[in-house]
């Protein structure tokens, strides 16, 4: 299953955002962000599994912005 | 003591509100939002928690809308100082608090305040409708008096400003956890509660719930978030939140509100009370002056009155003395007085909570009858 790293701008949105997935059945958690990029985000990610698109509607839908998505196997 | 001082602050707190505080003190002394260990994040969730009750039980667009303060003061400031800019006009009620005036008088806008009719909202709704202007930015006033305790037309004020393009704030901070305030369905902006008032939560936690951008900011500092930057970050609610949040009174909001949201018919219940009183002394010779009649629909348990032959401050005094907690003068609500004439006496004002019985109120009325 694809493991996906979604940086927002902050951990109340990191939280909105793991919420949002996880009501549409989305494995989803949030994680301080490793490789902290500057100027991206807050330092905390959402961390959600499965399919990218659905995700990253289901996070636009809910009004989270996604500032970068990293998705790997 | 018998405390009937609830508009200053609700003297009793339920028992899950302290719960609710101790387990932060005890379980959650991270900072929230700032580092990345289960402690932090566990304090962080805590905090979105609260967000999402308090936006679901106010109505508004999500959590993110929810922003915490030191108090109903500085969200009230940070609407009026962080909307309004030069040229604008803004129109506000005659029975506003000081914690609207003062920043007010600082701002370099126009301001017109719509008189309250006591008895008649057609009247009062008109008075605001008559009082916009083609620069008119913003309508923000109180939900109720904390002096004469009438709740304004909310709804109806709030469908003027949807109609006229106009933003709409209020100052929740006597009617949060009393009366019903929908944000969506009252066309709302921006709501500035006291969570320690009619939400039962302990002293130094305000909360703001901002629909609407707010432009500008008053302080600025760390807030977890973009940290790089020496900007303010834009977003909301950490855009207002600069510095460490209030952990242990935001946790109590939630049992707060899940407090409030179980009692049923509250407001009833306390207007019960100051009805009773009110019905006691208002024809008890003339010993007793009130200035709104609580039998009428439309307000909040707050009743201004006075005692003839004494001034308020020494009516509060012997009352005090007899244990009995009220508070007397202008409430910091100088305008409310300056409606009612009693700007150079004050006034007495009894304001109970759910906490409060009928055997307390007859003990205060016995005591007032003994003057």
């Amino acid at each position: 299953m694809q493991r996906h790293i979604i940086s927002v701008n902050s951990i109340t949105y990191a939280l909105k955002g793991r919420d949002a997935l996880r009501r549409q059945g989305i494995k989803a958690y949030t994680e301080r962000k490793v490789n902290d990029k500057v100027n991206v985000g807050c330092g905390y990610v959402i961390v959600a599994f499965g399919n990218r698109d659905k995700i990253t509607q289901t996070l636009l839908n809910s009004n989270v912005k996604i500032l970068e998505i990293n998705s790997s196997l | 003591m018998i405390y009937f001082d609830n508009a200053a602050t609700t003297g009793k707190k339920p028992d899950s509100v302290i719960k609710a505080v101790n387990y932060a003190i005890k379980n959650l002394s991270a900072n929230p939002g700032r580092s990345g260990h289960f402690l932090s994040q566990n304090a962080a969730a805590t905090v979105y928690n609260s967000r999402k009750k308090l936006s679901d039980y106010f109505n508004s667009d999500g959590p993110e809308t929810v922003v915490f303060t030191n108090n109903c003061t500085h969200s009230i400031n940070y609407v009026l100082k962080g909307v309004l800019k030069k040229g604008d006009h803004i129109i506000v009620s005659d029975l506003e608090h000081n914690a609207v005036m003062r920043p007010l008088n600082t701002v370099d806008v126009e301001c017109t305040a719509a008189e309250v009719t006591l008895i008649n909202d057609e009247d009062t709704i008109l008075n605001f409708k008559k009082a916009i202007k083609s620069n008119t930015k913003m309508i923000f006033c109180t939900a109720a008096s904390n002096v004469l305790g009438k709740i304004l037309p909310l709804k109806q004020i709030g469908d003027i400003c949807k109609e006229k393009g106009i933003l709409f704030g209020v100052d929740a901070a006597q009617g949060a956890g009393m009366m019903p305030i929908d944000m969506k369905n009252m066309n709302i902006d921006y709501l500035c509660i006291a969570a320690h008032k009619g939400l039962y939560c302990p002293m130094g936690l305000g909360v703001l719930i901002a629909r609407k951008p707010i432009y500008k900011t008053i302080i600025e500092g760390g807030t977890g978030t973009e940290s790089a930057a020496f900007s303010q970050p834009d977003i909301l609610p950490e855009r207002l939140e600069s510095g460490t949040v209030n952990l242990p009174a935001i946790t109590a909001v939630s049992a707060g509100v899940d407090f409030v949201s179980r009692q049923g018919r509250l407001l009833e219940y306390e207007n019960n009370l100051t009805k009773f009183f009110y019905n006691s002394l208002n024809y008890y010779g003339n010993k007793v002056i009130f200035y709104t009649n609580p039998n009428n629909e439309g307000f909040v348990p707050v009743l201004s009155f006075n005692v003839n032959g004494y001034t308020s401050n020494e009516v509060a005094n012997i009352l005090n003395k007899n244990n009995f907690a009220l508070r007397a003068g202008l409430h910091c609500a100088p305008t409310a007085h300056k409606k009612i004439g009693t700007l150079n006496s004050g006034t007495v004002r009894l304001s109970p909570s759910v906490f409060n019985t009928v055997n307390e109120i007859n003990g205060l009325i016995n005591c007032i009858k003994k003057l």
